[in-house]
C-alpha cells in the first residue's frame, strides 16, 4: 500500500517546523484562493445577472445567494429547525446531519446560515486540499500529489465545494481518515471516517481504503492496535447507523431517509442501474442537463483506469466505483457528477493524464474554463 | 485466540462508542420538530395518502355536499394529474397543469380556488400544509372544537383568504376547515374515503 511513499516525508508535524510547513505548502493556499475566487466571482456575477433565480431564495439572499441554492436550502432548514418528514413529498430527512450540525454551530456565533454554509464549505475545502495533497504524496508520490491538488482546486464540478453542500467536508474527512490510518493514528481515522459517513452516505466507502491499509499492516500491528484499526473500519457504518436511530427518535420513522429519497425519485433496487439506463432517453428529454452527469460518469470511469495505472491501490478504486456507480442503482444518473467529487481517484487519474507539461497546461486551462461555465449553470440546474 | 478476542472486543467497543456518540451528537445539537410543525406534517400525510375526500360545505347558510378526487385528467399533451371536485349543486371544478381552475363559466376564479380547498382536495390542501410546515419553523396550533370534538386549529396562509384547518386531537387527521375572505366566509367538514374501482368509475363518468 505504501510502496510509493516518500520516506523523507514526515507523517507528523513537530511544533517548531510549523512555519517551514506553512511556507512549503503556501502554494496550496494559493490554488485554493485562486480556484475559490473564480467560483465566488462567477457566482456573484451570475447571481446578479441571472434571469431566473433558481428556487426563489437566490437573489433575495445577497451576493452569495447563488451558493445557497438547491440542496443548500434544505441543509439550512435542517440546521435551523431539525428534521420533519412529510411522506410523499420531498423532505429534509434526505440530508445527512453532520453538515447542518456544523452550520448550526457557526450560526450560534451570530453568523447567518447562508454565510455559515459558505464559510464551512470553503474552509473545509482548504482542509481537503491539504489532506488530499498529503495523502496523495504518501500513496503516489510528490509529483502526482502536486498535480492532484491543483486539479482538485479548479475541477469543473468543484463549484459544489463552495456551495452550501457537504462535499468539501466529506472529501476532507475521507482524506484525513486515510492519511491518519497510513500513519497509524487509528483514533483520528475513526473520528474522520465517522464524520465522512455522518455527512453523506458515500462517506461509508472510506471503510474500504481503511480496510486495505489495516490489512497490509496486519502483521506489524499489536492485537490492541488491530482492534483500533477494526474500530476505525467499523466507524463509518456505526456513524451511518446512528442517523436512522436518531430519525426514529425525533420523527418516529427510522426509514425516513429512504422515504424522503423516494420522493426525490431515488429508490435503490438491484436492477436500479438497468432502470436508470432504460429510462435515460425519457429522462434526457425532460432534463437535458442530465447528460452532464452521464458524461461525468463515463469520464470518471476512464479516470479510474488512469488512476490504476498511476498505482492507485485497489481498495481506493473499489470505493470510488461505489461512490459513482452505486447512486445509479437508485434508478437515476442525477448528480453523479457531484458525487464523484468524493472519490480521490478521479483527481489521481486526471493527475496521471497531466504528467507531461503540455498536457498539464491543457488540463488546467480546460478545468478553469469549465469551472467558470459550470458555476454559471447554478441558476438553471442543481449540481 | 486471546488476540482475536482483544481484536473483536476493541473493534466492537469502538463501533458501539461511535454509534452512541454520533447519535448523542445529533440528539444534543439538532432541534426536534416543533409540535405545530409535526402536527401539520401528519395532517399533510393524511391528505397526501388519500385520493378521495368527501365534504360538507356550509356557504352563506347553504349546505352543499362535495367529492374531490385526485385523478388523471385530459390535458393539452396527454393525461395530467389533477383534482376533480364535484358539488351536488351541479358545480364541477377541475384543477390540473395547463387547465388550471376550469370551472363553471359564471363562477369567479377566487370562488373556484376556495371551493377546491374547502372541498378538501387532498393534494392541493396537503401541499399547502406541507409547504407551510416544511419551510416555516415554529408553526403554532391552538386548542379548538370542531366537527363536534376537541381539535387543534392550524392556520394556513392563502392569498386573500384566512384558512384554518382543524385536526382531530390525537391523530392530527384534518376533520374540518374554515375559510374567511373579503367576499365570503365558509366552513366545511371532511371525510376521507377509500377509493374503490366502482366509485372511481362513477365519479369519472359524471365529470
Amino acid at each position: 500500500m505504501t510502496e510509493h511513499a516518500d520516506p523523507r516525508a514526515p507523517a507528523t508535524l513537530a511544533p517548531g517546523s510549523l512555519l517551514a510547513w506553512l511556507r512549503a505548502h503556501a502554494w496550496i493556499g494559493g490554488w485554493w484562493i485562486g480556484g475559490r475566487a473564480v467560483v465566488l466571482v462567477t457566482a456573484v456575477v451570475v447571481g446578479a445577472l441571472a434571469p431566473w433565480d433558481g428556487n426563489g431564495v437566490v437573489r433575495r439572499a445577497g451576493p452569495f445567494g447563488l451558493l445557497g441554492a438547491w440542496d443548500g436550502h434544505w441543509y439550512r432548514l435542517v440546521a435551523s429547525s431539525g428534521y420533519l418528514l412529510v411522506p410523499g413529498r420531498q423532505s429534509d430527512p434526505a440530508f445527512f446531519p453532520l453538515y447542518p450540525l456544523l452550520l448550526r454551530g457557526v450560526h450560534a456565533t451570530g453568523v447567518g446560515y447562508l454565510a455559515a454554509g459558505v464559510l464551512v464549505s470553503n474552509l473545509a475545502f482548504l482542509g481537503a486540499l491539504v489532506a488530499l495533497h498529503a495523502l496523495t504524496r504518501e500513496l503516489l508520490g510528490p509529483d502526482l500529489a502536486r498535480r492532484t491538488t491543483r486539479y482538485a482546486a479548479i475541477f469543473p464540478l468543484g463549484y459544489s465545494f463552495s456551495m452550501v453542500y457537504p462535499e468539501s467536508l466529506v472529501l476532507c474527512a475521507i482524506a484525513v481518515a486515510a492519511l491518519a490510518a497510513l500513519s497509524g493514528r487509528w483514533g483520528v481515522a475513526t473520528v474522520a471516517g465517522a464524520a465522512a459517513a455522518l455527512a453523506r452516505p458515500e462517506g461509508l466507502f472510506v471503510a474500504l481504503p481503511l480496510l486495505g491499509i489495516a490489512w497490509s499492516r496486519r502483521r506489524r500491528l499489536a492485537p490492541s492496535e488491530r482492534g483500533l484499526a477494526l474500530g476505525a473500519i467499523l466507524a463509518p457504518s456505526a456513524a451511518l447507523a446512528s442517523f436512522p436511530l436518531y430519525l426514529a427518535r425525533v420523527i418516529h420513522d427510522p426509514f425516513a431517509w429512504s422515504r424522503a429519497e423516494r420522493a426525490w425519485g431515488r429508490h435503490f433496487t438491484p436492477l436500479g442501474f438497468t432502470t436508470a439506463v432504460a429510462r435515460l432517453p425519457e429522462a434526457l428529454s425532460r432534463n437535458p442537463w442530465l447528460l452532464r452527469d452521464v458524461v461525468a460518469l463515463a469520464l470518471y470511469l476512464a479516470l479510474f483506469v488512469a488512476a490504476r495505472r498511476a498505482g492507485t491501490p485497489w481498495p481506493w478504486l473499489l470505493a470510488a466505483l461505489g461512490v459513482v456507480v452505486l447512486p445509479a442503482f437508485s434508478g437515476s444518473f442525477a448528480s453523479i457528477g457531484r458525487f464523484g467529487l468524493l472519490a480521490p481517484p478521479v483527481f489521481w487519474g486526471l493527475a496521471r493524464l497531466g504528467r507531461g507539461p503540455r498536457a498539464d497546461r491543457a488540463i488546467a486551462a480546460a478545468c478553469l474554463v469549465l469551472l467558470v461555465s459550470a458555476t454559471a449553470t447554478i441558476p438553471a440546474v442543481f449540481p | 485466540m486471546r488476540s482475536t478476542l482483544v481484536l473483536v472486543l476493541v473493534g466492537a467497543g469502538i463501533g458501539a462508542a461511535v454509534l452512541t456518540g454520533s447519535w448523542a451528537l445529533q440528539a444534543a445539537t439538532l432541534p426536534p420538530p416543533q409540535p405545530g410543525n409535526a402536527a401539520g406534517a401528519r395532517a399533510a400525510a393524511w391528505l397526501l395518502r388519500h385520493r378521495l375526500v368527501e365534504s360538507t360545505l356550509l356557504v352563506g347558510g347553504r349546505v352543499v355536499h362535495g367529492r374531490c378526487l385526485q385523478t388523471w385528467l385530459p390535458g393539452r399533451n396527454g393525461s395530467v394529474r389533477g383534482a376533480l371536485l364535484q358539488l351536488d349543486d351541479g358545480v364541477t371544478v377541475l384543477d390540473a397543469p395547463g387547465r388550471t381552475l376550469d370551472s363553471e363559466p359564471w363562477e369567479p376564479r377566487w370562488l373556484a380556488a376556495a371551493q377546491l380547498v374547502l372541498g378538501g382536495c387532498s393534494r392541493i390542501l396537503g401541499s399547502r400544509i406541507a409547504q407551510l410546515v416544511q419551510h416555516h419553523p415554529g408553526v403554532r396550533v391552538a386548542r379548538a372544537f370542531a366537527a363536534g370534538r376537541p381539535a387543534l386549529a392550524l392556520h394556513v396562509p392563502m392569498p386573500g383568504t384566512r384558512l384554518t384547518v382543524f385536526l382531530a386531537a390525537r391523530t392530527d387527521r384534518p376533520v374540518a376547515l374554515r375559510a374567511t375572505g373579503p367576499r365570503f366566509s365558509a366552513r366545511s367538514r371532511l371525510r376521507f374515503v377509500r377509493l374503490r374501482p366502482g366509485l372511481l368509475h362513477l365519479i369519472e363518468g359524471r365529470s
